[in-house]
C-alpha cells in the first residue's frame, strides 16, 4: 500500500510541477508558431503557478488534501475560462488552450488527491467499532 | 527425438525506454490538440469573417470528400456552427487535457480517431493539404489505443490498481476506458 501512496505522491509532484512550468506559456503569444502550444494570460499564469505549488507541496508533504485543494482550484479555473471564452477581456486572459491546461492538471490533481486520501484511510475491521480518519492518516508515506 | 524450445518473444513495452517513448507520443498528440483548440473562437467560430472553424468546415462543401458528410456539414453543421463549435471546442480541449495527463486514455484515443476522421472528411481534398497529415494523426491515435499509453507515465497507470479493486461502477468503467 505504501508503494501505491508513493505513486499518488509522485503524481501530485509531477502534476504540480507541470502546472507551475506551464505558467511559462504566458509568453506563448510571442513564441514561434511551432512551439506556441498554449496561450495563458497573466491571471491564468498566477493560477497555474499558485495551485501548481500547492499540488507540488501536496506530493512532497504526503498531504492528499493539498492535492485536492490544488485540483479543485484549477478545475474551477477551467470552468471560469470556459464560460468566459466568448467575452473579451477574459478574467484569466489566454484562450481555450489555457482551459485545457487548467482542466488537465486540475482533474488530475483532484483524482490523485482523492485516491490518496481514500487509500490512506484504514478500512473498518469491526462494525461495532467504526474507525475514524485522523489528519495523520493522510500523511502515511 | 528432441524438441526445440524457444523463448517467447520479449514484450517491447516491458522496456522502460519503449514506455517513455509512447508517453512522448501521447503528450505530443495532446499538445497538437491543445494548440489547435486556440483557433476555435466562440461565439461565431469564424462565421463573420469566414475564417477559423467556419472556413475549414466549409471546405467539406467546397471540396467534398464524402458526399453524405458534405451534405451534413452544409445543411446542419454550418448553419448551426454557434452550437456545434462549442462541441468541437470541448471535444478537442478534452482530447488535449486527458491525453496530456494520460487519463481514460483509450477512450480519448477513440475520440481522437473519430475527430481525425471528421477533420479528414472536411479538408482532405482542400488545396495545399498534405493527406498524410491526417493519415498520420489517425495512426498516432491507433498506437495510443493499442498500447494503452496512459498506463505508463500517465494517471491511468497510477489510478488503475485502485479502480480494479473497487466495486464502484464508475471505477469499473474507468478500467475499461483506460
Amino acid at each position: 500500500m505504501s508503494e501505491e501512496l508513493g505513486g499518488y505522491d509522485r503524481s501530485a509532484i509531477f502534476l504540480g510541477a507541470a502546472s507551475l512550468v506551464s505558467a511559462i506559456f504566458a509568453f506563448g503569444a510571442d513564441a514561434p508558431t511551432p512551439i506556441d502550444f498554449a496561450h495563458v494570460g497573466a491571471g491564468g499564469a498566477i493560477v497555474l503557478a499558485g495551485f501548481g505549488v500547492v499540488g507540488l507541496l501536496g506530493g512532497l508533504l504526503h498531504r492528499g488534501i493539498l492535492s485536492v485543494i490544488a485540483g479543485a482550484g484549477l478545475t474551477i479555473a477551467a470552468v471560469v475560462q470556459l464560460v468566459t471564452l466568448a467575452i473579451s477581456p477574459r478574467p484569466l486572459g489566454g484562450d481555450a488552450t489555457a482551459m485545457a491546461l487548467f482542466g488537465a492538471f486540475g482533474i488530475g490533481l483532484l483524482l490523485v488527491g482523492f485516491a490518496r486520501r481514500q487509500a490512506s484511510t484504514p478500512a473498518p475491521t469491526d462494525d461495532s467499532a467504526p474507525t475514524t480518519t485522523t489528519p495523520t492518516d493522510d500523511r502515511k508515506a | 527425438m528432441t524438441v526445440a524450445t524457444q523463448a517467447p518473444p520479449a514484450d517491447p513495452l516491458a522496456s522502460s525506454l519503449s514506455r517513455a517513448l509512447m508517453a512522448i507520443v501521447r503528450i505530443g498528440v495532446a499538445l497538437m490538440w491543445i494548440q489547435n483548440v486556440a483557433w476555435k473562437r466562440p461565439p461565431d467560430f469564424g462565421r463573420t469573417n469566414d475564417d477559423g472553424l467556419f472556413f475549414w468546415a466549409s471546405q467539406a462543401v467546397e471540396y467534398p470528400v464524402f458526399t453524405p458528410y458534405s451534405a451534413f456539414v452544409e445543411s446542419l453543421f454550418l448553419p448551426n456552427i454557434e452550437f456545434f463549435g462549442w462541441i468541437i471546442l470541448l471535444v478537442e480541449g478534452g482530447l488535449g487535457a486527458f491525453l496530456l495527463v494520460g487519463l481514460a486514455t483509450r477512450f480519448w484515443a477513440v475520440v481522437g480517431l473519430a475527430q481525425t476522421l471528421a477533420i479528414a472528411l472536411s479538408v482532405l481534398n482542400a488545396p495545399h493539404e498534405w493527406h498524410w497529415s491526417y493519415y498520420l494523426m489517425f495512426f498516432a491515435h491507433l498506437a495510443i489505443f493499442a498500447t494503452a499509453a496512459g498506463r505508463w507515465f500517465g494517471l491511468d497507470g497510477v489510478l488503475r490498481p485502485g479502480w480494479m479493486r473497487s466495486s464502484n461502477p464508475l471505477a469499473k468503467a474507468m478500467v475499461r476506458l483506460s
